[in-house]
């Protein structure tokens, strides 16, 4: 926090950190989990899940969708 | 403890301005005026935490804007908010005159809910009939399907909240011309 910031008024407020401004917009973005589940449930149709290749998306285990996909 | 809105009326404003925003706006009711000025002062009393374009809808621009055109009032007011000091105001328009290219005074989805929590923490949870005053807020219950009561909920325990079902549209980057 700057120094004016730190200048209390009549009534003082304070900031959230930087922290938890990442930690919030982090909990509003819908990941690919959520949307394969939603595929499975019949919601999502399979063009936005083909996405993923797109975005080059990298799963934990070098899936066969990820451009960094285990080469055997 | 957070600060309620009859706080803000008793530090903040003197019965001759409440009296110049009522006839300044004499279409609207003078208990929505009343809602208005309470929101500006919340946006006011935490601007030193605000980064790039306003997060606040039209009507409470339009205070701000009154506000600055009784100048002695503002620069006193100014001084007794949160950072005490001049709170400059800028419009869209002008940085558009100015060169500055359109995406470059988009806010980041960090600052506007940055932001919103900072509301949450000073002044307590959102009331149904002020969240559409916040950009952000709004887009969410309106556009996104959030509940008032989500959205707070979001704001508060943003990792036990239930709102991941939640995509964010562009309006999230909202502009306000000043």
């Amino acid at each position: 926090m700057t120094r004016e910031e730190e200048q209390s008024g009549a009534l003082p407020t304070k900031s959230v950190s930087a922290e938890e401004r990442v930690i919030l917009v982090r909990s509003l973005l819908v990941d690919w989990k959520v949307l394969e589940h939603l595929h499975h449930q019949g919601l999502v149709p399979e063009e936005v899940l083909t996405a993923r290749a797109n975005a080059a998306c990298c799963k934990p285990d070098g899936g066969t969708c990820c451009v960094n996909k285990k080469r055997l | 403890m957070t600060i309620s809105n009859e706080q803000l009326r008793e530090a903040f404003l003197s019965p001759q301005m409440r009296c110049y925003f009522e006839r300044k706006q004499p279409d609207v009711p003078a208990a929505e005026i009343g809602v208005r000025i309470e929101e500006t002062l919340k946006f006011l009393n935490i601007a030193t935490y605000c980064r790039g374009n306003i997060p606040v809808a039209q009507e409470i621009d339009d205070i701000w804007h009154y506000w600055i055109l009784e100048t002695r009032e503002y620069e006193q007011l100014c001084r007794s908010l949160q950072g005490e000091r001049f709170i400059h105001h800028s419009s869209n328009l002008y940085s558009e005159c100015s060169g500055e290219a359109p995406e470059a005074m988009q806010n980041e989805l960090e600052d506007d809910a940055g932001t919103l929590a900072t509301y949450v923490l000073n002044y307590g949870p959102f009331a149904e009939d002020r969240v559409k005053y916040w950009l952000l807020a709004d887009h969410l219950v309106r556009n996104c399907g959030l509940s008032v009561a989500q959205l707070n909920n979001w704001l508060t325990e943003p990792t036990h909240g239930d709102q991941s079902h939640v995509g964010l549209g562009s309006a999230a980057d909202s502009n306000v011309n000043g």
